[in-house]
């Protein structure tokens, strides 16, 4: 098989009964799926479930999947729709600051990590899953999507379901403050 | 490109999140979901399943079409019986000789069942009064003498071989009224025996009910011997008669030949 095929036709070859296929894919995306789940909802056990979650979803979808956007989106949009969910079934506040009417930079930080990671972590990986802790949901989610999807200002407001305006704004947001909270190491 | 360029990007701050970012999902965590991966792309096996039930349909369909066959066959060769004949009707008339006169057979008829006098018209207007009817030339004929014999005061018993010959005016007389079906075809001989069953208690319920089934051929003979016995000898030959018409085939005693 050609290594240089895209995610989509990867995934239209996984459609069409190659295992193989999905296993290259999987290796392309699992880092990053997984790291967007952990910083977005801050915990490791449910950035598992959530992450099998997802990925259970891109297979049970596979008879239906068309390349009609990019693969990243398709799964990234995935994940975002999963962690909506889960938002609503345990954290209704959360869920409701996803809404574009809703101003970014009023919405009030997550709250404090857990001590016992911290210590786990590196210093600076610490000092970065802080600063993206700290940021709001809905700009935490759009930076991880631009670093670890990888995705355009189209593409994340394709898979947030909102504006490209609004997702330019909540990066810049969301930049602006990680400056400013790890100014000491950049 | 211009899509990048307007993208707010900061790529000191990229490369603090590449450098401190380390979380990976657990090996466990990817090994099943590749295996649920595979799995939903391995061809199905289908699933063994015992000898009679894999045979169950086509056993099933076959089943029914042999009994259908053999319930047409069975149809086919074996018609719907044929309507009773009539000489069952007139075969224990004891007075044949009279029986073709329809006169008698009215005033006792009148007396009983006034619509039976005319049987054809109660077949064709069945829902309508006697009196309201317009008896037909026939029935005019035929019941004019047993008017008379009724205002005479005569009450002589008409002879019982008469209502049957009534009725098979009427079943005659009352052909296919719809019009459907075919001269000699079942549904007409179906219909036939029906619309007779439905006169017949209307003609003579009481000589109907007197009149069992036709006599075998023997008990027959034994009835014209003692007839003979008896020295009523015009009356045996008279069943002797009925007896030849009714059984053609019948091969007569030697002492009846």
């Amino acid at each position: 098989m050609d290594p240089e095929l895209s995610d989509e036709r990867l995934m239209l070859a996984y459609r069409d009964g190659d295992a193989e296929a999905f296993e290259r894919l999987y290796q392309r995306y699992r880092t990053r799926l997984y790291r967007h789940l952990a910083y977005q909802c801050g915990d490791p056990a449910l950035a598992e479930e959530l992450y099998q979650d997802i990925w259970i979803k891109v297979i049970a979808a596979r008879a239906d999947y068309e390349p009609l956007a990019k693969f990243s989106t398709w799964i990234f949009r995935i994940a975002h729709h999963r962690l909506i969910d889960h938002y609503r079934r345990h954290a209704h506040d959360v869920a409701g600051r996803f809404d574009d009417d809703c101003e970014p930079d009023e919405l009030p930080a997550p709250a404090g990590v857990n001590p016992a990671v911290q210590a786990e972590r590196s210093a600076i990986a610490v000092r970065l899953s802080a600063a993206l802790a700290a940021l709001p949901e809905p700009q935490r989610e759009a930076f991880l999507l631009a670093e670890e999807g990888g995705l355009t200002l189209e593409e994340i407001a394709n898979a947030t379901a909102c504006g490209r305006e609004t997702v330019k704004s909540r990066l810049r947001y969301a930049l602006g403050k990680l400056r400013h909270s790890l100014k000491d190491l950049l | 490109m211009n899509e990048r360029d307007d993208q707010p990007r900061d790529p000191a701050l990229s490369g603090l999140y590449r450098e401190a970012g380390a979380g990976e999902p657990r090996a466990a965590i990817d090994a099943a979901i590749l295996a649920t991966a595979r799995q939903a792309v391995q061809p199905v096996p289908p699933a063994s399943r015992p000898w009679w039930k894999r045979l169950r349909a086509p056993v099933a369909v076959a089943a029914t079409v042999m009994l259908a066959v053999m319930l047409s066959l069975t149809v086919e060769r074996h018609p719907p019986a044929p309507p009773m004949p009539p000489p069952v009707l007139e075969e224990q008339a004891p007075a044949p000789v009279e029986r073709r006169e329809p006169a008698p057979v009215l005033p006792h008829a009148g007396q009983v069942q006034p619509k039976a006098s005319t049987p054809v018209s109660r077949a064709d207007n069945a829902s309508a009064k006697p009196q309201a009817l317009v008896p037909s030339p026939v029935a005019k004929e035929r019941a004019a003498p047993a008017e008379i014999g009724a205002m005479e005061g005569k009450r002589e018993l008409p002879p019982p071989a008469s209502p049957p010959m009534e009725m098979r005016d009427a079943l005659r007389a009352t052909p296919s009224t719809s019009g459907v079906a075919a001269p000699g075809s079942p549904e007409k001989r179906s219909a036939e025996q029906f619309e007779a069953k439905q006169k017949m208690p209307a003609v003579a319920p009481a000589m109907r009910a007197a009149k069992p089934a036709v006599l075998a051929p023997e008990a027959w003979v034994e009835q014209i011997r003692a007839l003979r016995r008896e020295g009523r000898l015009e009356e045996a030959t008279r069943r002797l008669d009925e007896l030849r018409r009714v059984y053609p085939e019948f091969s007569l005693p030697e002492d009846l030949r």
